[in-house]
């Protein structure tokens, strides 16, 4: 059985006085820059567009391994735990709804056009040399799918949400703010191994 | 105040493998046309598992069902474009008719799942009845 704490237990950590969450649970300026990634990405494997789909891949998987390397290994450890309470508590208030948005958009459109480049260069065909090697690659992807699913986002969705609350559980938002980062920084640790194996299909 | 409540993620995670282990399988023979039976036979006891998992659930007393549904109907929605994409990309593939009937059963299995854990993931630490908004 799992544990959970319910809004009426007393906070192990004070926020101390903190900012007011915003309006919306995500940051609404960024659905349009969301809507016109996931467009573009449609018309790009319409169109065949080998550039467009390897500019999707490249850049959505380098800013994902970047972000996740990013938010474990310097975020977290370097920077959320040298701050303040009520600092960390307003960065978080700040930070979860951006990421809530940025990171299902660059882990569809790094995986859509993924799927699509290796169709278009033959990489999925059983006979291709390096098949073992994109077969790996889609467990590593299975894997940090599985993880983000049932770690980061859920952990993610309940800082947000406990944040918004008139009283915020500071202990329960710490722990869950531990499972992120460090989650985070695992995911960011097996893309660097997708990318091994990606640059060693690419220069195969 | 501590509450005990049911594994839902964990179960929902081990659905998520299952599930995922089968598109590998299916992935990995695209664009051939490999013995469905491996697949089958995954996607079956994910969706297996998924049940179970709604059973458990749906058995929880005192639980912030107002916060489940509003969490649950926007992450559907997330959910549903996130899924039409993928399908739009199968179809367009012009995948064979068996693994894509499998692919689109295994969204729908996800449709089910991913929700709910997310869902379930926020609602478990609100409480059971939606407060009152404050007059200040």
């Amino acid at each position: 059985m799992s544990e959970a704490t319910v809004s009426s237990a007393p906070p192990g950590v004070a926020l101390g006085e903190r900012p007011r969450p915003p309006a919306s649970i995500v940051p609404l300026m960024g659905l349009p820059v969301v809507g016109i990634v996931l467009v573009f990405l449609i018309v790009s494997i319409a169109g065949n567009w080998l550039w467009a789909l390897d500019f999707y891949h490249v850049v959505g998987g380098g800013m994902w391994t970047a972000l996740d390397l990013f938010v474990g290994f310097v975020i977290g450890p370097g920077i959320l735990a040298r701050l303040s309470i009520p600092a960390r508590a307003e960065f978080m208030t700040r930070f979860m709804p951006a990421m809530a948005l940025i990171m299902p958009t660059l882990v569809t459109m790094t995986l859509g056009s993924g799927f699509q480049l290796a169709r278009h260069l033959g990489y999925l065909n059983a006979s291709y040399p390096q098949h073992a090697w994109v077969v790996a690659s889609f467990f590593l992807v299975g894997v940090m799918a599985v993880v983000a699913i049932g770690i980061i986002e859920p952990a993610n969705l309940a800082v947000i949400f406990e944040l918004r609350k008139p009283e915020p559980n500071g202990e329960l938002i710490g722990r869950l703010m531990r499972r992120f980062v460090y989650t985070s920084g695992i995911t960011g640790l097996m893309q660097v191994g997708t990318l091994i194996i990606m640059t060693k299909i690419a220069s195969s | 105040m501590t509450k005990r409540l049911p594994p839902i993620i964990e179960i929902g995670c081990a659905g998520l493998v299952l599930a995922i282990a089968g598109v590998i399988y299916l992935a990995s023979h695209i664009p051939g046309h490999p013995t469905l039976g491996p697949a089958i036979g995954l996607l079956a006891a994910a969706a297996a598992v998924v049940a179970g998992n709604v059973l458990v659930l749906g058995r929880l007393p005192d639980f912030a069902w107002w916060m489940f549904w509003k969490v649950w109907a926007w992450t559907m929605l997330a959910y549903a474009i996130i899924a039409g994409m993928l399908m739009y990309i199968f179809i367009y593939d012009q995948i064979p008719t068996g693994q894509l009937t499998l692919l689109v059963m295994t969204l729908a299995v996800f449709a089910v799942d991913i929700p709910l854990m997310l869902a379930f993931s926020v609602a478990r630490f609100q409480p059971p009845r939606r407060p009152e908004p404050s007059s200040s």
